[in-house]
């Protein structure tokens, strides 16, 4: 029922994980595989290990697995063929046996209570083949369909071209309910829901607003744990078509010959940098991640404000434990005790370690709270010099704090057809057509663009000063603006740009040292 | 039997349930006889709202609820429809208007938003109650018709922000201070004389110019801490809406709506008292919901002031009255939802609000809120700090290296004024200038956080002013 090209490479999946249970030292089996549903080809050790360290994780962490797949229309038995993954180890497939179609019957009425289904299900295959099945895996054909069209060609598409296919084919199986899992995992249901506050947004065209935000980057990410070391190179090329050349290439630190376990070393990070030849080398530890994303996906949508600010506390602690839980090559120059010290001799206070990763959440949304409200709506216009940039303009729902919505809006009389800088148009539109009063914020690309290179691309690179132009591109007009002119953008217009850094960073920084 | 039916007839309120805070609107007005029943054609009509400060929603009325009012008044035909209130204390309506542009906004739903503080603009008639003279603005006094919008959320000391309390901001939030009038033989505090008073000018202000049109807008109701945007606050939707024309009337169904005791409320009691309006609810014709069926949970605001857990903050309460109790409300849960990094910096601080509060527990960062506070405590210990006298450190080294054991020697001590008090005067203090003298105290750099709100507030209050007052 699946496409040829997917099926194959399945199947040497299968094949690969099988073999490994054989032989003593896996990783050296070497044999590349393809990451399913994508056009990314590694070594077939590292895909073992990648489904082995994520799908207990963050699908279900119990043996064998059940894919059913159903006819759209059939309303007495719509079973169309079943497939049993018998697995030793949670997530690694690596034997299927297809099963009669009559095995199991489900009605159309039966797809309404997944957990009664399940249990059938699980009961029928107990006493026809004496195994016990820990999830079920549903596939519409109308699924099926849709995926065998996403993989027609799929080797050819560059990486851009993937990741946008990809998201939209994602969005689309879940929201026309055209899979099923069953233990629902927390991730299937976090994206169930945020697609719900997506409305008819689709994801890869915010994947689209994103990705031109941020402009060419060479970076290598290692990913390290006890067991496995995971590098990711990731390059980025701006072209001057619509499409950027991205390159996604995972490998382990043995494909570079670098005999290092766990944490790796400045020396072995300044080797993969040589070897690779990129600009920068970030070294995250698998654990940390894994455990940031499991604690994000169990967050409930919309997310409640206390629930957000303590996930953000979590990112914020993440990103001030620089040299303790993750590390950075070139070493950023804003860490340097010297420059640090020089600079706090003006009495700028900055230390990315100090990060008061306690109280910004918290004076973050008290800020929102007090000056934009517990229920606003929140224009989001994004310009490139004065002129619409994205075509879309985004609409942000909030009540109780939390963002409930998010619309795009694509109505031209509203946006394009006005001049974005007179935003009191804008908004008398909005009144007359939505009966909406926003707030609407204007942010220019350029600015999106250099706030995103300096603190996190080129973060390396960063000085005092390059804090100081960001700011100072935040206080004109052409570049930022909010209206109605609330107090706080009234503050950032009105002080000085480094009264209003040394105010930010009392805020963003602890004062002790140590 | 007939006189009872005919008051029915008269106060009428209708209590909407609804899917938008504009169809509830709608659906009370048109169930209550249409707006032509409360607006004819060539009345001017001025909107009471709520306009406290450039804060979020809900500090101030909903937009959508006030649009949705001023669309049916121009349907009706009003010859002039203006909106207004006077702010909180020390808010320009110019500055308010600005931060929010709702100048623009109005004239958009072709409605004037008056700024009533610009005395060279507008007039203002000066009407003497309570032995007390009160400023109104003519522009007010001129209006054929009143429709009152009020936004109901928690209040410490009404329980709930009340559509009689909307009226009282028809004067100066200077005029609606209430000053301390000590009477003979009669105990301030115990009598909660503030309270007394302050009920009776806001239904002394209240009887100037009755609204015509009385709607309490609960559809969204903050509760936990409010009536402002506090850590503490929540946003409850409820989905109702109170209408009627009779204030006292819509404020007591909301109350009752809200589960609330009403021979417990003050207020709604006087009124009742001094027959200013309908409280029974055996005389209200009360159309659309049952109310018994939909009495609404709501969390009220923390009705002592321990309750209000402040990071590091000892509170130690003495006798007080509602002024100081409505004042020092506020200022813990500014401290609480400004200054969570500062209050991390302070380490400790006690508050000492009220008349003879208790000795606090540490001799450092002493707050003493009010003029009750200070005056009861200035023979205090507290206020007295024991320091040894002479103390010769390089003797003392000196032994410290000998391994000298200590010379008993009798050491002399002084007695200085304790230096880390700091008091905040006023009956009631207020709180900006409280926050402008904690700031002071403490220092910028021990306290960020609320620098930071001090600096945003200044956006559209001038402190300067306030420190000449100070003066």
């Amino acid at each position: 029922m699946f496409d040829n090209n997917f099926k194959s490479n399945w199947k040497k999946i299968l094949n690969y994980n099988n073999k490994i249970n054989l032989v003593e030292s896996p990783e050296e089996i070497r044999e590349q595989v393809r990451i399913p549903l994508t056009p990314i080809h590694i070594e077939g050790y590292l895909l073992y290990y990648l489904f082995e360290l994520l799908y207990p994780k963050f699908v279900n962490d119990q043996q064998n697995i059940l894919d059913i797949i159903l006819s759209d229309y059939d309303i007495e038995n719509k079973v169309l063929g079943i497939y049993l993954y018998k697995t030793k180890k949670a997530g690694i497939h690596e034997s299927i046996e297809e099963l009669p179609k009559d095995l199991v019957i489900i009605k159309e009425k039966d797809i309404t209570d997944m957990n009664q289904l399940f249990n059938m299900v699980q009961s029928h295959i107990s006493d026809k083949k004496s195994v016990k099945i820990s999830s079920i895996r549903i596939f519409t054909r109308r699924g099926i369909d849709l995926i065998n069209t996403y993989c027609d060609n799929l080797e050819k598409y560059s990486i851009y071209e993937f990741l946008y296919r990809f998201l939209d084919l994602i969005q689309k199986l879940i929201n026309e309910n055209l899979i099923y899992l069953f233990p629902e995992p927390n991730v299937y249901r976090f994206l169930k829901d945020f697609f719900k506050i997506l409305n008819n947004l689709k994801l890869s065209k915010l994947f689209r607003i994103i990705e031109s935000f941020i402009s060419s980057f060479a970076t290598v990410l290692v990913f390290y744990s006890r067991k496995l070391n995971i590098i990711t190179e990731i390059n980025k090329r701006d072209s001057k078509l619509n499409e950027s050349k991205i390159s996604i290439n995972l490998r382990t630190t043995k494909d570079l010959d670098l005999e290092v376990k766990q944490y790796l070393s400045n020396n072995s990070l300044l080797l993969v940098q040589k070897k690779l030849n990129s600009e920068s080398v970030v070294n995250l530890s698998q654990d940390h991640l894994i455990s940031f994303f499991l604690d994000l996906f169990d967050l409930e949508i919309p997310i409640k404000k206390e629930n957000f600010k303590l996930i953000l506390q979590k990112f914020i602690y993440g990103i001030r434990s620089f040299e303790i839980h993750w590390n950075l090559l070139p070493r950023p120059r804003i860490y340097n005790t010297l420059i640090r010290f020089l600079v706090r001799l003006l009495g700028i206070n900055i230390n990315f370690k100090k990060l008061s990763h306690w109280a910004i959440p918290d004076m973050f949304f008290s800020l929102i709270d007090t000056y934009f409200g517990l229920n606003s709506n929140i224009l989001l216009i994004i310009v490139n010099k004065n002129r619409i940039f994205t075509k879309t303009s985004l609409l942000l729902e909030i009540e109780n704090s939390s963002l409930i919505k998010i619309i795009p809006i694509d109505n031209p009389e509203i946006i394009v057809k006005k001049k974005v800088d007179s935003l009191d148009s804008i908004r008398n539109s909005f009144l007359e057509k939505f009966g909406i009063n926003p707030i609407i914020v204007k942010v220019d690309k350029n600015l999106i663009q250099m706030i995103i290179s300096v603190l996190i691309f080129k973060i390396y690179k960063l000085k005092p000063l390059s804090l100081l132009k960001v700011l100072k591109m935040i206080k004109k007009e052409e570049y930022f603006q909010i209206h109605p002119i609330l107090p706080p953008y009234q503050l950032i217009r009105k002080m000085g740009t480094i009264s209003l850094l040394k105010l930010c960073l009392s805020i963003l920084i602890d004062k002790h040292e140590f | 039997m007939n006189n009872n039916s005919s008051i029915a007839e008269a106060t009428q309120v209708a209590l909407i349930k609804s899917t938008t805070s504009k169809d509830a609107v709608l659906e009370g007005i048109s169930k209550l006889g249409g707006i032509s029943k409360f607006v004819k054609e060539g009345d001017l009509v001025f909107i009471k709202i709520n306009l406290r400060n450039p804060g979020g929603f809900p500090t101030n009325t909903n937009f959508d609820v006030i649009s949705s009012v001023i669309s049916l008044c121009t349907d009706a035909g009003a010859k002039e429809i203006y909106v207004g209130s006077f702010p909180d204390q020390h808010v320009k309506i110019k500055a308010l208007a600005d931060a929010l542009d709702l100048q623009t906004l109005f004239k958009k739903c072709r409605a004037k938003l008056l700024l009533l503080d610009d005395e060279a603009k507008y007039s203002q008639e000066i009407i003497n109650l309570n032995n007390k003279e009160f400023k109104v603005p003519s522009a007010i006094l001129r209006c054929d018709k009143i429709i009152s919008i009020n936004q109901v959320n928690v209040d410490p000391v009404f329980a709930c922000t009340l559509n009689l309390l909307n009226s009282y901001s028809i004067v100066s939030n200077e005029a609606q201070q209430i000053k301390k009038d000590l009477r003979v033989g009669r105990d301030y505090l115990h009598l909660d004389q503030y309270k007394k008073d302050l009920i009776s000018n806001i239904l002394a202000v209240f009887m100037i110019k009755k609204p015509d049109l009385v709607i309490n807008d609960l559809f969204y109701v903050l509760e936990g801490a409010g009536p402002f945007n506090y850590k503490d606050s929540n946003l409850k939707k409820t989905s109702f809406m109170v209408i009627g024309n009779d204030a006292v009337a819509v404020d007591s169904i909301t109350l009752r709506l809200l589960n609330i005791d009403i021979s417990k409320q003050d207020l709604l009691m006087e009124a009742r008292d001094k027959k200013i309006g309908i409280v029974d609810l055996s005389e209200i014709k009360l159309i659309g919901e049952d109310i018994d069926k939909n009495k609404l949970d709501i969390k009220f605001c923390a009705s002592k002031l321990e309750d209000v857990t402040v990071k590091n903050t000892d509170i130690k309460k003495g006798r007080l009255c509602s002024g100081c109790f409505n004042q020092a409300y506020h200022l813990l849960n500014l401290m609480k939802s400004k200054m969570t990094k500062d209050l991390k910096y302070i380490e400790r601080q006690s508050l000492l609000i009220g008349e003879k509060p208790h000795e606090p527990e540490f001799l450092e960062n002493i707050l003493i809120f009010g003029d009750c506070a200070i005056n009861s405590t200035k023979d205090r210990t507290f206020r007295k700090i024991v320091i040894e006298k002479g103390k010769n450190l390089i003797e003392k080294a000196k032994n410290k290296i000998k391994k000298e054991k200590k010379k008993k020697s009798k050491s002399k001590t002084k007695i200085i004024s304790n230096k880390q008090i700091l008091e905040l005067p006023g009956c009631p203090p207020d709180i900006l200038k409280c926050v402008s003298s904690i700031i002071k105290y403490y220092g910028k750099d021990e306290v960020p956080g609320l620098n930071l709100y001090y600096n945003l507030i200044s956006t559209y209050v001038d402190f300067k002013k306030i420190e000449a007052k100070k003066k």
